[in-house]
């Protein structure tokens, strides 16, 4: 069944009625978006456990707070800082080779050093799958905000490397139904309807493409499209290929014991609000106009 | 080099690991040793305690902004544009949503969700079989043409042999 209408703004809609009621429901004043834990970050292994250098597995408390027996990982190869002056941080040495196999280090907040900026001091970072090149590729999500040893890592840096993780398939963004605003399929509506080349994309990949277009990087996408408002705290995300390094090739993080969630698990890059917030700024700075041309752009893909 | 440590795996007791700079654009002139790395961490331990780092909380602050421009009435304007658009969409991608309702309602059925390979995909799919269809039927019509065409050619090739008889 189909209804034109005239909304609030002056707009005529036309829409099933069914399609409207579900729209005004799930959103009633307020944006609900489908969030899940990937898979790939549902682990937090303590590093500064013992079990990981040792055969010790069930030592599965620190200060106080009773932990989920981390996994021995094999794979990891910890050096356990000097702690010269007992400040807290712990070194985390990887083989590049190793990195995808790592039990709790994809999605976990570490710590990196910029060899050509040391008076950035740390800078927050998270390592996750990349889910265009499964198996060989990873990103790596680093948000230029120096880490900050009075504070520890505050929301909002939390906030910003989940961007990235969290517009991911395995985030729940892009899957339908469930109930609430597909926020992955009106992104990348949003993205079409301003970048000729992702429209072209959409118009020959077709449905699958909002799938593909997902798997890359949404959150970069929509700030280099203007489509963010410039106060949106965006981290950077490079993507590389593990194998192009040398067998012996591997990389030196830190991770500093402050940086727990409030039951002393590590802090993980997947903060619930993350895509409703970043969808909410997309739509508020999209405006009038730019919901226009999402609309224009629906219109066109439905006539297709 | 790393030093020996007992706790260490053995996989780094027999191997010199090279350290790179994931974010440097040439991987080879990234290479650093174990050596190189702890210098560089007491360089940015040293730039913390002389309060060279300088810090933000410019995500933290947007954070509050983005919370409450939720509650904004503009904002809920163009909330309510985006889920009509979005719910134009799920139609759009072949969602039913009275049928849904009347499940949901029937309480025999969860919430839906549909996958990839829907309408859109079965749209190209059903695109396809019409033009193999129609094809078909062009060539059957032709060839239906061509035999009629002959039978009514050998028709009147009969007559006319018939009447120079």
């Amino acid at each position: 069944m189909t209804n034109t209408e005239q909304t609030d703004l002056g707009r005529t809609k036309e829409i099933s009625e069914a399609g409207f009621e579900k729209g005004s429901r799930h959103t009633g004043g307020e944006l609900t978006l489908h969030t899940q834990i990937p898979d790939w970050a549902s682990e937090p292994t303590d590093f500064r456990s013992p079990a990981l250098n040792s055969n010790n597995a069930n030592d599965n408390t620190h200060h106080g707070h009773e932990h989920k027996a981390p996994k021995p990982a094999s794979a990891v190869e910890l050096l356990e800082s000097e702690k010269k002056d007992g400040d807290g941080y712990v070194d985390i040495v990887v083989k590049f080779s190793e990195i995808l196999n790592t039990p709790g280090l994809l999605g976990r907040v570490l710590l990196y050093a910029d060899p050509n900026n040391p008076e950035l001091g740390y800078l927050p970072l998270v390592i996750m799958p990349d889910a265009s090149n499964p198996g060989r590729s990873i990103k790596l999500v680093k948000f230029d905000e120096p880490y900050n040893p009075e504070t520890g890592i505050d929301e909002g840096k939390l906030l910003a490397l989940s961007f990235e993780t969290m517009a991911k398939e395995q985030a729940g963004f892009g899957v339908h139904g469930r109930g609430s605003f597909e926020g992955g399929h009106f992104t990348v509506a949003a993205l079409a309807s301003v970048n000729p080349k992702t429209f072209q994309f959409m118009e020959r990949k077709r449905h699958s493409g909002t799938h593909k277009i997902i798997a890359g990087s949404v959150a970069t996408d929509l700030s280099l499209n203007n489509l963010l408002t410039a106060d949106v705290p965006m981290p950077s995300v490079k993507i590389i290929d593990v194998t192009e390094y040398p067998k012996n090739a591997a990389i030196k993080l830190r991770w500093r014991e402050d940086m727990v969630d409030n039951n002393g698990v590590p802090l993980r890059a997947v903060h619930p609000d993350a895509t409703r917030l970043l969808v909410g700024n997309m739509i508020h700075s999209l405006g009038n106009q730019g919901l226009d041309r999402v609309s224009g752009f629906v219109t066109l893909a439905s006539q297709d | 080099m790393i030093e020996t440590n007992p706790e260490i795996p053995k996989t780094t007791q027999n191997e010199v690991l090279v350290f790179f700079d994931p974010f440097a654009d040439n991987i080879e002139t990234s290479a650093m040793t174990a050596e190189d790395c702890e210098l560089l961490f007491e360089t940015i331990e040293t730039m913390y305690t002389e309060d060279k780092v300088k810090f933000s909380d410019a995500a933290e602050k947007f954070l509050k902004r983005a919370k409450a421009i939720e509650t904004d009435a503009t904002y809920l304007g163009y909330l309510e544009q985006a889920s009509w658009i979005e719910a134009r969409m799920h139609f759009m991608c072949g969602e039913d949503h009275s049928l849904n309702q009347a499940r949901l309602n029937s309480g025999l059925f969860d919430d839906h969700v549909h996958v990839e390979g829907d309408k859109h995909d079965d749209e190209e799919k059903d695109n396809k079989k019409k033009l193999r269809l129609r094809r078909t039927r062009e060539r059957v019509n032709k060839t239906a043409e061509s035999l009629w065409s002959i039978i009514f050619d050998s028709m009147n090739s009969n007559k006319s042999i018939k009447g120079s008889k």
